[in-house]
């Protein structure tokens, strides 16, 4: 009898331990997405960008090639880069689920001076710009200029000169303070160009309004998909890691021509880096130390106790491509990460102005 | 004490005569053979560059050797755990009835050991068998990888610790039925229902909430609440192998609770073995 009471007291205590265990609930983990193809909406939205640009009258006797609406940013595109041409979607990102603080971040709560010239002058960047293009060292932004006073932000005492190049262009020249000279570009009160001399410029705008020579443009509109999107040339991959690692820096010179990138910043922040091959090998070569070198990095991270930045190496990935001989680098930054990261960036820019301010106030004081 | 390990020894030799389990071990070995010569790593630096299975690329993507290897374990617990389970509850359930069969048991009650040292060795016995088993598995795996990848993850030998405290539990349950009904079936197909009482179990609360209030809801619940969460143990023994996180008041309860059932279901059979005449 003695058993069958132990075993009742038992079954009680057991039943009692166990009660409540159910098998615990893991929030289910949202992959980041990743610009892997143009979307439909992305499509759509390229149709409506293109444009008629200006029709260049042929000389006598010159029968003119009819020409097809263009999209002007990527009209603007050079067949050969040195560097690279990115394009980032300006308005989009700033209207992204990410955009508020990315905006705080970048230009501050309003209280900024700077920020409020640029809108006194016509040209809010959080309003006013849709797009940004980088090629080599030019600068091209896309948006509603068309009230933009310019001459505002000439130093005082100089003359801003303008004059008219091609259809719709006009370059403007600016005598800086040091007597050198200033010139950027606009067209159409759409575009704004800067970076480099006048004859580059006029070369910009020359492929703009396709009176230039024709070639196949470095970034085309099979490439326009993402919030971010361009081709970058290997040299200055390699020069970002060259201080960190020289032998890969190396490796990245030897091995790749150029990575065409796209980067979707919709809710998280995702990246795919397609690298073209310039030696099959030693791209294969390179491929497999990016991948170590990631898996070391998280391994590192875990063992150090740096669950973020493991989670953060464990949604990158190196794959290899189906054709071609190059391969796919993936990266993701999830949303919590990206509004942690743009919180902390909020906050330093806000103690960098409170210092300033306090900064102009002391100055004011000694001079009193 | 002595007299139990002695009566667990003798299991053991007498399953070393079976076919069963060398079956059991020898179907380990070979498929620890097959994977040690077929499974081609190329590891670099703690990452898996490029891996063939029987000569087949298995993926193209470089990750990192531990991340495989916690995926591999996480797959290999789980299916450690039902299959075993379900094996062993076969493969065990005629060692009850044969030695409580007739000739057989009135020889081992003129022998100077007590009836509950009979019961509890033969249950030591049993689950020793169970444990070598599973940790040669576990162990054999854990090595073949590491020497693979250079990289030594113990962790499955924790999560198939995990699931043999499990299946301690469902042998409780064959070894009490045969002192109730001598019969090998029977004790196997209880020990597979324990199973799925077992992940029933688990999600007790889940399914209760899903059912309509009344007397069979209660009755449920209450029915459920001694039974080992056998499904969550599953997961626990999983996460442990594939280095996932578990709540260790949670495994230090359900670990607990299934020794408990255990030991509650074998006074059971010490009740009934007392009183019974042979």
């Amino acid at each position: 009898m003695l058993w069958l009471v132990l075993a009742a007291v038992l079954l009680g205590v057991g039943a009692w331990l166990m009660r409540g265990a159910e098998p615990p609930d893991r929030d289910p983990v949202e992959p980041v997405k990743l610009p892997t193809r143009m979307t439909r909406a992305e499509r759509e939205k390229g149709e409506e960008r293109r444009t008629w640009l200006p029709f260049i009258a042929p000389d006598a006797g010159v029968i003119a090639e009819p020409q097809r609406p263009r999209d002007p940013v990527l009209a603007v595109m050079p067949s050969e880069v040195k560097r690279g041409a990115v394009v980032a979607e300006f308005n989009a990102i700033l209207n992204s689920e990410l955009g508020g603080k990315l905006t705080d971040c970048l230009f501050g709560d309003g209280q900024d001076s700077f920020l409020q010239e640029l809108r006194d002058a016509g040209m809010d960047p959080t309003s006013k710009i849709d797009r940004v293009a980088m090629i080599d060292d030019s600068v091209v932004v896309t948006g509603d200029f068309k009230n933009a006073q310019w001459k505002r932000f000439a130093p005082s005492g100089s003359d801003p000169v303008s004059k008219d190049y091609g259809r719709q262009g006009q370059i403007h020249e600016i005598t800086r303070a040091d007597g050198g000279t200033d010139v950027f570009a606009t067209w159409g009160g759409q575009m704004f160009i800067a970076g480099g001399d006048e004859a580059e410029l006029k070369q910009v705008l020359d492929r703009l309004e396709g009176s230039g020579p024709v070639g196949n443009p470095v970034v085309d509109e099979s490439m326009a998909y993402g919030e971010v999107y361009g081709v970058v040339s290997s040299q200055p991959i390699a020069d970002m890691v060259r201080k960190s690692d020289p032998q890969l820096a190396s490796m990245i010179e030897q091995s790749a021509k150029s990575m065409q990138l796209h980067m979707d910043v919709g809710h998280d922040v995702g990246m795919v880096a397609d690298v073209a091959p310039s030696n099959a090998a030693t791209t294969d070569e390179l491929r497999r130390s990016l991948g170590a070198a990631l898996s070391l990095a998280r391994m590192q991270a875990a063992a150090k106790g740096e669950k973020d930045q493991a989670d953060i190496l464990d949604l990158a990935r190196v794959r290899e491509a189906e054709a071609g001989g190059g391969f796919r680098l993936e990266a993701g930054l999830p949303n919590a990460f990206m509004s942690k990261a743009l919180d902390e960036c909020i906050v330093q820019r806000k103690q960098r102005a409170e210092r300033n301010r306090s900064g102009v106030a002391l100055d004011a004081g000694d001079e009193d | 004490m002595k007299q139990m390990f002695r009566v667990a020894f003798d299991l053991l030799l007498e399953a070393a005569r079976r076919k069963w389990f060398l079956a059991l071990f020898g179907a380990i070995t070979l498929v620890l053979v097959i994977l040690g010569f077929s499974l081609q790593l190329e590891v670099v630096d703690g990452a898996i560059a490029g891996s063939k299975l029987f000569g087949s690329m298995l993926s193209k993507e470089i990750v990192s050797a531990n991340r495989v290897m916690s995926g591999l374990f996480t797959v290999v617990a789980y299916l450690a755990f039902y299959g075993g389970a379900f094996f062993l509850a076969l493969a065990c359930s005629d060692f009850a009835p044969e030695l409580l069969a007739p000739g057989r048991i009135e020889h081992l009650l003129s022998l100077p050991v007590a009836r509950w040292q009979l019961l509890f060795g033969t249950f030591l016995g049993v689950v020793t068998l169970a444990a070598l088993g599973s940790f040669y598995g576990a162990g054999g795996l854990t090595i073949l990888l590491g020497v693979k990848t250079g990289i030594w993850n113990w962790n499955l030998l924790l999560g198939s610790a995990v699931g043999w405290v499990g299946f301690c539990a469902l042998y409780s349950v064959m070894l009490t039925t045969n002192f109730f009904v001598r019969s090998a079936a029977l004790s196997g197909a209880l020990g597979v229902v324990t199973l799925i009482l077992g992940v029933v179990a688990s999600f007790r609360e889940s399914i209760s909430v899903a059912m309509s209030e009344g007397i069979g809801r209660t009755l449920f619940s209450w029915a459920m609440l001694p039974i080992p969460r056998l499904g969550t143990l599953a997961t626990v023994a999983a996460n442990l192998a594939g280095s996932l996180p578990n709540e260790p008041g949670m495994v230090g309860r359900l670990l607990g609770g299934c020794i408990i059932f255990s030991v509650a279901l074998l006074s059971i059979a010490a009740w009934r073995f007392e009183r019974k005449d042979f």
